[in-house]
């Protein structure tokens, strides 16, 4: 009776178990090695960093690699793909290889950029590993927007198969394919990039409902990549880490490994984030419709990185709040800054990439560097957010002829009757040639009415700045708050310029 | 307001122009400031420099050749990042690492390139460029 009752108890445990996802295995830890390019002998190495751990009860390290000829000749210099559980020790053999993908026969060629091969690796992983958690990291090159053919689609991309014509999974492959083998396993928990440059907003906005938390780097990675040795062992230390602690752990260890001299980049994000920190870049985008050189100041103080079409998000934000006077656009770029930093949750960087703060955003500091096909047809961010507006905005701005800055009287508030003090106006031809114009000064009164003066005509040398000392000599008497402005406009009343300043007539004073 | 410097500025910047213009390698179209430093590489085929490394390594040299990208070349791994890319010429080809402003990408496989820099050793003795300066040349398609 004791033991049937002891049966029962461990099938339904073991039910329960499986119900509810909880497997043998805390962890199964998948890496897409594409090494079928130049990068091969870097692949063979960090087979060799993993194995150094190997597997265990807890976790499983899972990986599909895919060699090429030429390059390394190491393990027997075999060309094709083949799958490992990899176990200590063990070194990248077709012997040691997986026999059976579960079709009948093991290692064959393949072309890594397909993104129905990562399906299928990731699958097969779920399948044959199950775990509580999956890590899916994607080893290989990483660019920009970039494509092998004239006639493609240019798109961001990761994992150059070479022996498949150079193909490349683009990042919207990418996000179909996380979309797929979430709908037919389970989500994937943390995906990686062991690759250069995709620790970028566009990349993370792709995969955000796709994975709990991304590692990448804003800037290139060296040959040797991350240091599977080191955070392997740390993961096999304590298996049960959630998948924020192993990104800290892949940031970490990658910090270390390189150290603080470098010019590395690592960063985890949480993807959950991603919405937020989009919200707030759309409304910082929206807001910069004005301040246009300070901007453009801003942005070649930026951090950039070997693409140096990509910047650090956060240092932009940053230069722009402090160098533009604009409330609205400095309050957009604080949000943008906290936004940033409730999402990048680990983050290195070496001295040469000093102002690096996790996510990189593609910004070029001329429309000749800017790739027609960052839009929303191709990827998500520039969809559904106003950030390729705004660089249409930022390329396509034309300073004005003449250009106007008023600064307003030292006193503002008066009393009614009071004469209002002396502002000053200070007129830029941004030409190199002498150019006339119209100045029109107007009053908006505090119940909304506009009054306003005859236009005068004036003129300006070329590329001369003039700054004039203006006075009313008239008396403001109805309480409340005025706009006193100026308009400029060209000889067909097209708008120049227009700056105002506010000012206040209190009551019960009078002269 | 005293316009003379800036007419001496424009005077200086008109003749640096036209001897750019007319004084450069006619086959550049210089799309970037000159830096006077760069000026002043010698070119060399990379033969030249992977002969003799020890003589070229930390001096600034310019290279005349082909923009590879990540394949051909028939050399081994990039020595620096992953990011490292490939400069042939009729000598020989050699990985280029570093910030460069030429937007190269492989659109523009096969162009003609000039690169500027230092030739140093990575840490497994393989020779390659730190780029200081990258320029597509006219004659680049």
């Amino acid at each position: 009776m004791k033991s049937s009752v002891f049966v029962l108890f461990f099938v339904l445990a073991f039910s329960l178990c499986l119900a509810q996802g909880v497997y043998a295995a805390e962890w199964t830890f998948m890496v897409y090695l594409d090494a079928d390019n130049d990068l091969e002998s870097y692949g063979v190495d960090d087979f060799l960093e993993m194995a150094s751990v190997g597997s265990d009860a807890n976790v499983n390290i899972v990986v599909q690699f895919d060699r090429i000829p030429g390059y390394s000749t190491a393990y027997g210099d075999w060309k094709n793909a083949q799958r490992f559980l990899v176990a200590k020790s063990m070194t990248p053999t077709v012997a040691n290889a997986i026999s059976d993908w579960g079709d009948g026969s093991g290692g064959r060629e393949v072309n890594m950029a397909d993104p129905q091969t990562l399906i299928d690796f990731v699958k097969w992983g779920m399948d044959n590993y199950p775990a509580n958690n999956y890590a899916v990291i994607l080893w290989n090159h990483g660019g920009g927007w970039r494509s092998p053919e004239l006639t493609e689609k240019i798109n961001k991309a990761i994992c150059w198969d070479d022996t498949s014509g150079g193909d490349s999974l683009y990042t919207n492959e990418l996000q179909s394919a996380l979309q797929t083998i979430e709908t037919d396993r389970v989500q994937v928990t943390l995906l990686g990039f062991d690759a250069c440059l995709m620790g970028m907003v566009e990349v993370a906005y792709e995969v955000k409902d796709l994975a709990t938390v991304m590692v990448g780097s804003e800037e290139t990675e060296p040959g040797d990549g991350w240091p599977y040795n080191t955070l392997l062992a740390d993961l096999a230390a304590a298996p049960a880490m959630t998948a924020n602690d192993l990104a800290v752990v892949i940031v970490n260890r990658y910090g270390q490994s390189y150290g603080p001299n470098s010019d590395t980049t690592q960063s985890a994000i949480d993807l959950s984030m991603m919405n937020t920190l989009s919200y707030a870049i759309n409304n910082f985008a929206v807001a910069m419709d004005s301040n246009r050189s300070e901007i453009a100041a801003a942005r070649a103080a930026s951090q950039e990185y070997t693409y140096p079409q990509h910047i650090d998000l956060y240092h932009f934000a940053g230069l722009v709040s402090t160098g533009v006077s604009d409330p609205d656009i400095q309050n957009a770029a604080l949000n943008v800054m906290t936004a940033v930093d409730s999402t990048v949750f680990a983050e290195f960087h070496g001295t040469p990439s000093a102002n690096s703060h996790g996510l990189a955003i593609y910004f070029p500091e001329t429309e000749i560097s800017f790739d027609p096909d960052y839009n929303g047809t191709v990827i998500d961010f520039p969809a559904y957010t106003q950030w390729d507006e705004f660089l249409n905005w930022f390329y396509n701005f034309t300073e004005p002829v003449v250009t106007q800055t008023i600064t307003p009287p030292s006193v503002t508030t008066i009393p009614s009757g009071g004469l209002l003090g002396a502002f000053t106006v200070t007129l830029t031809n941004n030409t190199g040639s002498t150019y006339s114009f119209y100045s029109r000064d107007y009053t908006i009164m505090p119940d909304g009415t506009t009054t306003s003066r005859r236009p005068a005509l004036m003129r300006l040398r070329g590329n001369e700045t003039k700054t004039i000392t203006r006075q009313i000599n008239r008396p403001w008497v109805n309480p409340g708050t005025y706009t006193y402005g100026i308009q400029l406009t060209n000889a067909q009343g097209g708008v120049l310029d227009d700056d105002s300043f506010n000012f206040t007539v209190t009551s019960g004073l009078s002269r | 307001m005293n316009t003379a410097p800036k007419f001496i500025s424009f005077t200086l910047l008109s003749c640096a122009g036209f001897f750019l213009f007319f004084l450069s390698p006619p086959a550049i179209s210089v799309t970037q400031a000159e830096d006077e430093k760069l000026n002043t590489a010698e070119y060399h085929s990379i033969a030249e420099l992977i002969k003799d490394v020890q003589q070229f390594k930390e001096k600034l040299i310019a290279i005349r050749g082909q923009y590879l990208g990540w394949r051909g070349g028939d050399i081994p791994h990039p020595g620096i990042t992953r990011s490292d890319w490939i400069i042939k010429d009729k000598t020989g080809a050699i990985y280029v690492t570093g910030k460069t402003s030429a937007g190269l990408s492989e659109k523009d496989i096969g162009v003609e390139i000039i690169v500027k820099g230092k030739l140093l050793l990575s840490k497994d003795l393989i020779p390659y460029i730190q780029a200081l300066e990258v320029i597509k040349t006219a004659t680049s398609k």
